[in-house]
């Protein structure tokens, strides 16, 4: 799941929630979903910062 | 403060130790890096004393807290280490965590308690002693600081790894006096926080194994690998009950990398081999004949007809009764009668069973994710036919467990009877998929016949709900039953307790046919409350629609005698806005039920499009655990219990054919992925004076609250699970 998001945001630096949807297709037992979603938001917005230092 | 003295001296205190730390045990302090350190003859010995069972403190001032449940995902290890850390008045960033081993425990006659890590009683099950364990290290180190200082202990404080001594404004840390602590006798009587002066408990910090998790640095059983291991693959009988036959080992002996074909107890056989692939492409190609036994007449529409026959049989366990169902349902204006089932469910934990072992006829050591260690040493020991103090076993975190390994070590069974056809050669047993899936302990099958009441004016007050289906305790743990009846069955529906009913209904009986097909079950994560909620939740809908009555309105009449479910479910629906209209095209469903000793509700917003597709867009969910210890850790579990309820509800069911499931990979037994999860908000509001359960409850409310929103949008009422049969194109 965390290589899949690492690979989604090299390919789309900025991917939307539909963007996450058709490519994050792991399966999560546990539940993990919402919490993967956030926090690929989250690698952009810390991405974006890191670039504007 | 006046202390009494427990008169045991400080040698007894430590004899466990030493006893654990020979042989091939790992460096106490670094069981989580099993892979890297576990190899075999590399004895670590301790090096810094332990304050108490639960504290050790090095002099940098790190701080070791021992956790004996296991963490599996839920975040049991960080919410016990703030337990601890709460009373024990330590710098929380200074703070790390390791397992004590099953092997010590029994050495130190269970000085951690229990390690059963199921029924949602990791912090609820051990909230006391746990904190008992830090506030007894906390007086032991500002005994040693004051005893340094030639001060009275009563002058001293202790806050955040500092102890001070308050008329001079001397201090000194943990880590300085940690040594003389260790050799002081604890207090034989310690007082806990008032739960208003808590600091750490109840705070959102962060969990203490995400790290490594992210990094890949976490090792985990499937990845373990030790010097001269070899690698196991597995096949058991197809049909359950039935035995190993024969295999023609000569067949695959030639094969790259074959070491040996060994047959495992009497239903198994297993091909070592130098890497795991070789092991399973020979198992592939081995000629195996199996005794299927008498099962292999059973399928799912065998079981179906056998819970049918209980629907209506005259005798049942009677599990919550009150007053006389049978006048009042004679005596109502309207009575309405539904048949609703809940299939087998697998637990499908992401990581397949494995289990590590290493066997000699001295002493024999296991590797392996374990949700109870006892129980896992238990289960080594018996297979190892050696005493269980010449065993140990090393647990590592576990990739999901669900209740599949805990009650349950048949994979640390069968990898020390394959280590024990081996001797001295520690060898890794992993099941494939198809493994895990079909020999199972599966989610008992169950149906429910409810017939309800209504009176005139549309009050229910008469309700017969009769189950019929499989009791786990009957296959799992017949002693714990109560004269032949499971009480476990009744999870959600019984008069009282933390799985009492939410309602009150003045003509009530509960009922059980217990009918037991030969597939074996298991506790699944929410165990019984998930088809006893769907059950009541959603046939007290269909007594709401029949009496012409808001299904919220309906509920709130039988709840008066339950304030803290109702709490729940009104905090669900005034978030969702339940008394105003939801947008065009989304409809509402709620459900309420006590679990594991908390109260949780739910409220769905589902759509469904005109050709029948599902769209569950929200949920909000509340949780009254009555002391919330670590809230976003209850927010990741209540979120991801709507990914197991409704993965269950969704598409989730092992069917029988031949006395096997057949279902064999997440292709024919699927789970629900990122694009179909609804938004989730949780609410959680503690109410005070009661330790109540996470990873499960919420479990029970996903499934109904989702069921009653399709009957509001579709006008359908769906009673067979899962989902994926029925046609929910509006009527």
């Amino acid at each position: 799941m965390i290589m899949s998001a690492a690979a989604l945001l090299d390919r789309n630096p900025e991917p939307d929630d539909a963007d996450i949807d058709a490519n994050i297709t792991n399966i999560c037992r546990c539940g993990t979903y919402n919490r993967v979603r956030r926090g690929i938001h989250l690698a952009v917005e810390i991405g974006k910062r890191g670039r504007s230092k | 403060m006046k202390r009494q003295r427990l008169k045991i001296t400080r040698r007894e205190f430590l004899i466990g130790m030493t006893a654990a730390g020979t042989g091939f045990s790992l460096g106490m302090h670094l069981p989580m890096a099993v892979a890297k350190t576990a190899v075999p003859g590399d004895a670590d010995a301790p090096s810094t004393p332990e304050i108490n069972a639960w504290v050790v403190i090095e002099p940098d001032d790190t701080v070791i807290i021992r956790i004996a449940r296991s963490e599996m995902g839920q975040g049991t290890l960080t919410g016990l280490a703030q337990l601890v850390a709460e009373e024990l008045e330590c710098d929380w960033s200074k703070v790390t965590t390791e397992y004590p081993t099953p092997g010590q425990s029994l050495a130190r006659d269970r000085a951690w308690g229990s390690f059963s890590t199921g029924g949602s009683q990791g912090i609820r099950g051990s909230h006391d002693y746990v904190r008992k364990g830090g506030a007894v290290a906390r007086e032991m180190l500002i005994e040693a600081a004051a005893e340094a200082w030639d001060v009275p202990m009563e002058e001293c404080i202790a806050a955040n790894s500092i102890i001070t001594h308050k008329p001079t404004g001397r201090t000194t840390s943990f880590g300085k006096v940690a040594a003389a602590a260790s050799q002081l006798v604890p207090p034989f009587e310690v007082e806990l926080k008032d739960p208003a002066d808590w600091k750490l408990i109840g705070k959102p910090v962060k969990r203490l194994d995400t790290v490594d998790k992210l990094t890949g640095k976490q090792t985990f059983g499937a990845d373990l690998t030790m010097p001269g291991m070899l690698n196991a693959a597995i096949r058991q009988c197809p049909t359950f009950g039935g035995k190993l036959e024969s295999f023609d080992a000569t067949a695959v002996n030639g094969m790259p990398g074959v070491r040996k074909v060994v047959p495992v107890e009497d239903n198994a056989v297993a091909v070592v081999a130098d890497t795991w692939w070789q092991a399973r492409t020979a198992l592939d190609a081995l000629p195996v004949s199996w005794d299927r036994g008498e099962n292999v007449q059973v399928s799912s529409d065998s079981i179906s007809a056998m819970l049918d026959e209980g629907l209506d049989a005259k005798e049942a366990f009677v599990g919550n009764e009150a007053g006389d169902v049978t006048s009042g349902l004679a005596g109502a204006t309207t009575t309405i009668e539904a048949i609703y089932g809940y299939p087998y469910q697998n637990h499908a934990p992401m990581e397949p069973m494995n289990a590590t072992a290493l066997w000699t006829p001295e002493r024999c050591e296991v590797w392996c994710p374990t949700q109870n260690g006892e129980a896992a040493l238990e289960a080594a020991a018996e297979a190892a036919d050696l005493p269980a103090n010449r065993c140990e076993v090393y647990k590592i975190h576990l990739g999901g467990g669900f209740g599949r390994r805990g009650a349950f070590h048949d994979f640390v069974r069968q990898a020390v009877a394959i280590a024990k056809q081996m001797p001295g050669t520690p060898v890794k047993l992993l099941w494939t998929r198809e493994e895990d899936m079909q020999h199972g302990h599966y989610h008992p099958i169950t149906k429910a016949k409810l017939t309800g009441g209504l009176d005139a004016n549309g009050n229910l007050t008469a309700l017969h709900m009769r189950l019929s289906g499989q009791s786990i305790l009957a296959s799992v743990n017949p002693n714990w039953m109560q004269n032949g009846v499971d009480m476990f069955v009744f999870q959600g529906l019984l008069p009282d307790g933390d799985h009492a009913i939410s309602y009150s209904i003045p003509n009530l009986l509960v009922d059980h046919a217990m009918r037991n097909p030969p597939v074996p079950p298991g506790f699944w994560r929410g165990v019984n409350v998930n088809q006893n909620a769907v059950y009541m939740e959603c046939f007290m809908d269909e007594l709401a629609h029949a009496a012409g009555a808001d299904p919220l309105a309906f509920r709130r009449k039988l709840m008066a005698d339950h304030p803290k479910s109702l709490a729940v479910l009104n905090a669900v629906a005034e978030k969702a806005g339940w008394d105003t209209p939801p947008p065009k095209g989304v409809h509402r469903g709620l459900a309420v039920c006590k679990a594991f000793g908390s109260h949780v509700a739910a409220c769905a917003e589902v759509s469904v499009s005109k050709t029948g597709k599902l769209r569950i867009q929200r949920i909000v969910a509340a949780t009254d655990p009555g002391y919330a210890v670590n809230p976003q850790q209850i927010e990741a579990q209540v979120e991801g219990s709507f990914v197991f309820g409704l993965s269950a509800l969704l598409y989730g069911e092992c069917t029988i054919r031949e006395g096997g499931v057949e279902q064999t990979n997440f292709s024919s037994y699927p789970t629900m992925l990122i694009n179909e999860m609804p938004k989730v908000e949780v609410i959680i509001m503690p109410s005070g004076g009661f330790w109540g359960g996470i990873g499960e409850p919420t479990i029970a409310v996903a499934a109904p609250a989702v069921l009653n929103a399709i009957f509001a949008a579709t006008g359908k009422r769906i009673r067979r699970i899962p989902l994926k049969h029925s046609d929910l194109r509006p009527a």
